[in-house]
Parts: structure tokens; sequence; C-alpha cells
């Protein structure tokens, strides 16, 4: 059985009377310890999808199934707990917690999941900051790290909590390639580690060449889907 | 500290000015409160007071006859054995530990009249020892004059004798009706002129020891009332029951101030509409904090929507708002509440002189209101400046729980 399951979701905004559509009818299966990149032009529906997968939005029609669980029915508060359990976002533009630490941003889900002592976090909360090579800055507030500090505090924040799926939009966006580059090479080694499924919406060649598969949207719909490690396009 | 109030507090400090003004306006509502409180405190201390060492006292004993013709000041309805039900009183000592001090007091009306000039007045007759204590005129006595010692003696109101043109050493004639019924007169020495600042009692009293108001309206060894002050009054209704419990045997009445005369009622009711004051001007003070906090919400969309994706449930949004609210509120309150304490302790002691507005009216009230401290309505000021500024931060917050996550994470 696949992680997800997305069977024919549509989604259409409404704009005054006029009805924007989103996504046209996507059909998409995803593996546990995928790391998928989504590309495509702006507006093809990227990030509307990633939105969709993570439960803060929902299809106009179709489903979405989570290890065989329609998520498209779940009330909001199971959606939250959904989120909680099995999900991490990286944003584009990093959205730390502007009056927390770097510690204090990157132990929030840990703290939200509420499973852990104080001595825990603090272990687990240590080794990830360790990770992604901000152990010198744990004490700084977000407005003291520059662009690619920050987005390492968002990736550890994200995969803290050792989430099943992370999902990524533009997350090397406003990033250099030195930083892109030690960035992903973070999350291939949780990938490859801890199977770890990584969903990306880039336009980063260099996110594309990493990925194990790649997603082309175009205009809402699945243009390819092509698997690099097996070859197999469908 | 849970999260949540960590998270509140530090966004809090976020923008200090924003915060400072939001706690500057609880400060000064609740300044203003607990200003208001110890103001109307001291009227209404300064009113009871007047009011019933004059009238009622903090509980009277009377026969039931005299509670019936109150208003007439009866001299006919008298309690036979005065002196037996204080010394009852007094061997209780649970209960004379509750007392300042008792006296027998009769009261009664007469017209005084004076070289052709006729004038209503009322006699307040009573042990002068304990009346010092209880009407307080020998510190109003003015110059020249002195208070009460014995025998056929009277101090009258200042306007009382100016306008019957009494001077000190005159002689007054009381003629009046006695409890036989008939008519008796009796003339006293003016030996003191006082002048309390209330002109309600200024012009219509003059007070003559008990034992010559016995003797004038021939009721020997008995009181019209028996007037009893409590160290505080208001514990007047329960001590008042104690004490008629322990003299079911004597056929009078005990009641308390606020169950005989109008004043207490009053007292009441204007306790009851400053309570409602002091509850919209917590509002008004706490409405910036509701614009605050709807301006917060607004701000921190995308906050919202990324703590919510992280799995922070729609309570916890709001309970993170309304806590942001909320410490505004306490912050403001407790300084605005210890700001207030230290004005009106000064004032507990200096006063405020309101002679000037005070000189004409016709009330129980002295020129100089000294205003009451009350550790209690300091305690409730803080809680209402608090309860308030959750209350108003609760429907901005409640736009914070409600917003979609997608929506959020769109705004800039």
């Amino acid at each position: 059985m696949p992680l997800l399951e997305l069977q024919g979701v549509i989604k259409n905004y409404m704009k005054g009377e006029q009805i924007i559509p989103a996504l046209r009818g996507v059909d998409l299966s995803i593996e546990k310890g995928d790391f998928l990149s989504i590309v495509g032009p702006s507006g093809s529906g990227k990030s509307t999808l990633l939105n969709i997968i993570g439960c803060i939005d929902t299809p106009t029609e179709g489903k979405v199934l989570y290890n065989g669980d329609d998520l498209t029915i779940l009330s909001d508060k199971e959606k939250t707990f959904y989120r909680k359990e099995n999900i991490s976002f990286i944003f584009q533009s990093f959205n730390l917690i502007p009056v927390l630490t770097v510690r204090e941003n990157v132990e929030l889900p840990l703290i939200i999941e509420k499973k852990f002592s104080k001595t825990e976090i603090f272990e687990k909360v240590t080794k990830i900051i360790e990770i992604v090579g901000l152990e010198d800055m744990a004490e700084r507030f977000p407005r003291e790290l520059s662009g690619g500090q920050e987005q390492r505090v968002a990736i550890a924040r994200a995969l803290v909590k050792n989430p099943l799926v992370v999902l990524a939009d533009e997350p090397t966006a406003n990033l250099d390639s030195e930083m892109s580059e030690d960035i992903i090479s973070v999350m291939q080694k949780m990938n490859e580690e801890i199977h770890t499924t990584f969903i990306f919406s880039t336009h980063d060649p260099l996110v594309q060449k990493h990925a194990k598969r790649v997603i082309i949207l175009r205009d809402g719909m699945i243009a390819s889907d092509e698997r690099k490690n097996h070859g197999n396009a469908q | 500290m849970s999260f949540i109030q960590k998270f509140a507090i530090r966004n809090v400090g976020r923008n200090k000015r924003r915060s400072m003004l939001a706690v500057i306006s609880v400060t000064l509502s609740i300044l203003l409160i607990v200003f208001l409180q110890g103001l109307i405190g001291g009227f209404l201390d300064n009113l009871v007071h007047n009011y019933t060492k004059n009238e009622t006292g903090h509980i009277r004993i009377a026969t039931k006859g005299f509670e019936e013709k109150v208003k007439f000041f009866p001299v006919t309805e008298n309690i036979k054995n005065p002196q037996q039900i204080i010394e009852d009183i007094r061997n209780d000592e649970s209960i004379n530990k509750k007392i300042k001090s008792i006296s027998q007091r009769i009261t009664f009306g007469v017209l005084l009249t004076n070289e052709g000039n006729n004038k209503q007045a009322l006699a307040y007759a009573g042990d002068p020892e304990i009346e010092k204590n209880l009407l307080m005129l020998n510190n109003s006595i003015l110059p020249g004059g002195r208070y009460l010692e014995a025998g056929s003696e009277a101090i009258v109101g200042k306007i009382l004798a100016d306008d019957l043109g009494y001077k000190l050493g005159d002689e007054i004639s009381v003629m009046t009706q006695g409890s036989d019924y008939a008519l008796h007169l009796k003339k006293f020495t003016i030996v003191g002129l006082f002048d309390t600042g209330l002109r309600m009692y200024d012009e219509r009293i003059f007070q003559i020891p008990l034992s010559s108001a016995q003797e004038l309206l021939r009721m020997p060894g008995q009181a019209q009332q028996i007037v009893i002050m409590l160290n505080n009054y208001h514990h007047s209704k329960r001590i008042a029951q104690e004490i008629a419990s322990k003299l079911e045997t004597y056929d009078v009445v005990v009641s308390s101030w606020k169950e005989v005369g109008g004043y207490a009622m009053w007292v009441d009711m204007a306790n009851q509409i400053y309570n409602w004051i002091y509850i919209v001007i917590a509002f008004l003070g706490a409405f910036i904090i509701a614009n605050i906090m709807m301006m917060v919400v607004l701000e921190r969309r995308r906050e919202i929507g990324i703590i919510k994706s992280m799995g922070f449930t729609n309570g916890q949004v709001l309970s993170m708002f309304v806590s942001e609210g909320m410490l505004l509120g306490f912050v403001g309150s407790i300084v605005g509440a210890f700001v207030g304490l230290g004005i009106v302790t000064f004032l507990h002691f200096h006063g405020i002189d309101f002679s000037k507005m005070m000189g004409g009216i016709e009330f129980p009230m002295s020129n100089i209101i000294y205003l009451r401290v009350n550790f209690l309505s300091l305690l409730i000021a803080i809680l209402l400046g608090t309860l308030v500024s959750t209350i108003v931060s609760f429907f901005p917050s409640r736009r914070a729980e409600k917003m979609k996550i997608v929506d959020s994470l769109k705004s800039v």
C-alpha cells in the first residue's frame, strides 16, 4: 500500500463568480522513503498539491489517502492530529517565530507533540542543531541569522520530530547554491538513514538533480512522472 | 510556566511601545477605580458614621411601640430597665468585645421660643461622658464655651442659637409633653455652642444630660433608645441578631442601622450603582487592548498559519492570544492598583476638603472626607482589570482561532 495516494484530486478557487481551477484531476501514489520533486511553472498547482497532502487545504473533489485512510473526510481536530503526528513543513521564506531562539523554534514541534520529557527534548534538539551545523547559534534569535542559517533552522524544526513526510515548498529559493547543496545533503541523509519521505515543490535544478523522482505539473495536471533510480516514467 | 505563557510574554515584549500603551490604558482605568472606591467608600463611611452616631447607632434597641412611631420620637414608649439590658450585653464577652460604646438616649422634639422668635428643635439627651465618643459634639464647641458636665446645662447648635438670638450663658426654657402626657417646663443654661459644619445638625439640635431629660419627661431610670456603636459597622446585622437572642426575655426590638431609617437603602443603592460604574470604567480601559489585539492578530496571520501547520490546535491558538491580552491587563491592573493605593492611602490620612461644596447641603456628611483604604477592593480591582482585559481579548483571538491555515500562510 502506498504511503500517500491522491485519487482524482480537483481543486478550484473562487474569484468572485469566476472559478479558477488549480488542480484538474491529479492521480498520484507516493511510497514511504520517496525523495520527490514536483516541478512546474508558477500557477501549475505545486503549492496547492502540497497544501492538500499536508491537510492545510481541502480538495474540491477527489480523495487523499494516507495509509489507506481518506484524509478529506477528517474533522479539523483530526487533521490537526494528522499533521502533528506525521507531517512537517519547510517554507520558502523560512517562517521562523521571531520571538523564539533557534533552540526554542526547533523545540516547538516536540512541545506541541507532548510526548517527550524536557531532557529528551533538549537532547533531540541539540542533536538536530548539530546536524544542521548551528550548535553555536542555538541561543540566537532569527533576526541574528543569515538566510541560509534561518533555512537550516527551519529544516531542523521540520526534522526534529522524525516525521514520516516532509513537505518542502521551494526550500532553496532564497539560498545560494553552496548553501542549497548543504541543505539538500542534510535532507538526503535523513531520507537514506530513516526513510523520511520528502516532497519538494521547486524550480531549483539542484533539488531536481538530487530527487529520486521528478513530477512535472502543468495547468493543474501531471505532465510527467520520472522515477530516476528505477528509470520507470509513468 | 507553560510554553503558551512563555510565548505570550515574549510576544507582549515584541512591540514594547504598543504594549506600553495598552498597559497605561488599563493602569489609568484601574487607578481611577481604586481612587473612586476609596472616595465613595470614604463618603459612605462618613455618611454612615454621622447618620448612625446621631440617629440610630449601628444597633438600636427600643420598644416595639417606639419603632412603630419613631418619626414622632415618642416619649411614652420607653425601655423600663435600660441599665439592666446594658449590663446583660456587657456581660457577654463575645458580644462585648465587638462593641465600641453603648448609650442610653432620649430624643424629643420641642418648640423653642426666645424674644418672639420660634423654632422647632430636637433635644438629644444622653450620658455626657458616653456621648463624647458618640455625638462627639465636644469636638465642635466654639471658643468660650464648654461641653456638658451635669445638671441643667445645654449645648446648642450655632445656627439654632443665632436664629433664636441665644448667647452663651443664656437660659432656654424647654416645654414639652412628658411620658405622663402632661406638659412640663425646665430651664437649661447654655454652656456651649457647637458648630459641626453639618447644617442639618447645627440648625436644629441641642444636647442636654440624660438625667435632666428623664426629670423633665417624667421617666426616671428609663430610656427611649439604647444606641450601640460597633468596632466594625459592616457586621451590625449579625451582631444585632446575637444581641436579640440574648435579650429574648425583654420586651424590646433590636435593629441594625440597615433595618431602620432610609440612609441604609441609599448606601446600598449607591454601592450597587458605583459597582456598575467600576465595571464600565474597566471596560473602557480595556477597550484599547481589544484594538491592539485585533492589530496583533492581523499582523501575525502568517505565524498563526505556521504554528497551526505544526499541529497547534485552535484552542491553543486561542489561549495564546487570550493570554497576551490577559497579561497586558494584569500588568496594567497591578500598576494601577498600587499607584491608586498610594494615592488613597495618602488621602486616607490627609483627607479631601469639600467644605466649599458641602456648605449648604442638608446631608449628614462632614466637610473633610477621608478616603477608605480597602485591600479587598484592591484585589477586586486587579481581578476586574484582568478579567475584563481577558474578555475583550477573546473576540480578536477567536478570529485567530478561526483563521484557515492556507489563507494565513499566503499573507505577507
